[in-house]
């Protein structure tokens, strides 16, 4: 048994790792921090499940299939973001 | 080997949402093999870390193959349900969280005790399940300085999660206080201990 809050993982990390947990691509040890924080943390779960729900809504979008109007609405928001982030020059 | 795993409601793996096949008067489920995905590897654990895998179904799960121990679980080649742990059910879940807030209580109140603060002790102390915890943590949490304060705190979270009738909530919280308030790591696995102890006993693993 290895039992210490030292692999325990917080919500940010949690986070910061979810794409690679979905993608399959965690280490073992790190896969375990993330399910073992799932266990008791609802709010991550709920995260998770979102996320989840979005690579498989996405995962069956292409550009081409994305009406022109919504394209460019966006690309007008990303660069709206991109644009808004502390140190950004417009 | 026979070791344990956690599964959701209706033997559904929590994570990979697979569908065990459950055995059948008294036979284990046929073997389980998991390869080409990212669930890859029978999961389960040993009971010394059942805590921290808590969800609404136990199983005795027999292991084959290559098994690999690592941090917190067993990962095996292959794996079947043998019988579902029939003690731990909701009722005996709400129990084990209730134990683990009452636990964390006791340490709080000595901390008080040793720190000069024995009516906020006292008060603690006569909170004899969650829901009184949760109120008399929220009316002393102004009045407790430093650590106890915390500590307090973490009293309310643990019994708010045993209230909602999450034991993985309440444990965690229970060992999370420990660390938090000075114990380090070393409290943290010491509480871990301590539920795993309750588990194996209360369900006669």
């Amino acid at each position: 048994m290895t039992a210490s809050s030292t692999l325990d993982l917080s919500c940010q990390e949690l986070v910061a790792a979810v794409t690679d947990y979905l993608e399959g691509s965690l280490p073992l040890l790190e896969r375990t921090r993330f399910e073992t924080h799932l266990c008791y943390c609802p709010p991550c779960r709920v995260y998770l499940a979102q996320m989840e729900e979005t690579v498989a809504v996405a995962g069956r979008l292409t550009v081409e299939a994305l009406p022109a109007e919504g394209r460019d609405r966006l690309v007008a928001a990303f660069r709206g973001w991109n644009r808004a982030l502390p140190g950004r020059k417009p | 080997m026979i070791a344990y795993k956690f599964l959701s409601p209706g033997a559904v793996g929590p994570f990979s949402r697979f569908q065990w096949p459950l055995p059948v008067q008294g036979v284990p489920g046929p073997w389980v093999e998991a390869r080409g995905s990212r669930w890859e590897g029978i999961h389960a654990c040993l009971p010394d870390d059942l805590p921290y895998w808590l969800d609404a179904e136990l199983w005795r799960t027999e292991l084959a193959g290559t098994i690999e121990e690592v941090p917190l679980q067993l990962v095996a080649q292959r794996g079947r349900l043998v019988g579902r742990v029939d003690r731990w059910d909701a009722d005996m879940a709400t129990r084990f969280a209730e134990d683990c807030a009452m636990r964390l209580r006791d340490r709080a109140v000595t901390h008080l005790q040793a720190g000069g603060l024995a009516e906020a002790a006292v008060a603690l102390s006569r909170a004899v399940d969650s829901a009184a915890l949760v109120q008399v943590t929220s009316s002393l949490a102004a009045g407790v300085p430093g650590i106890g304060s915390i500590l307090v705190a973490f009293v309310g979270d643990a019994a708010g999660a045993a209230l909602a009738g999450s034991a993985a909530g309440a444990s965690y919280v229970a060992a999370r206080a420990l660390d938090r308030t000075g114990g380090g790591p070393a409290a943290f696995a010491a509480e871990r201990t301590v539920q795993a102890r309750w588990l194996e006993r209360k369900l006669a693993l």
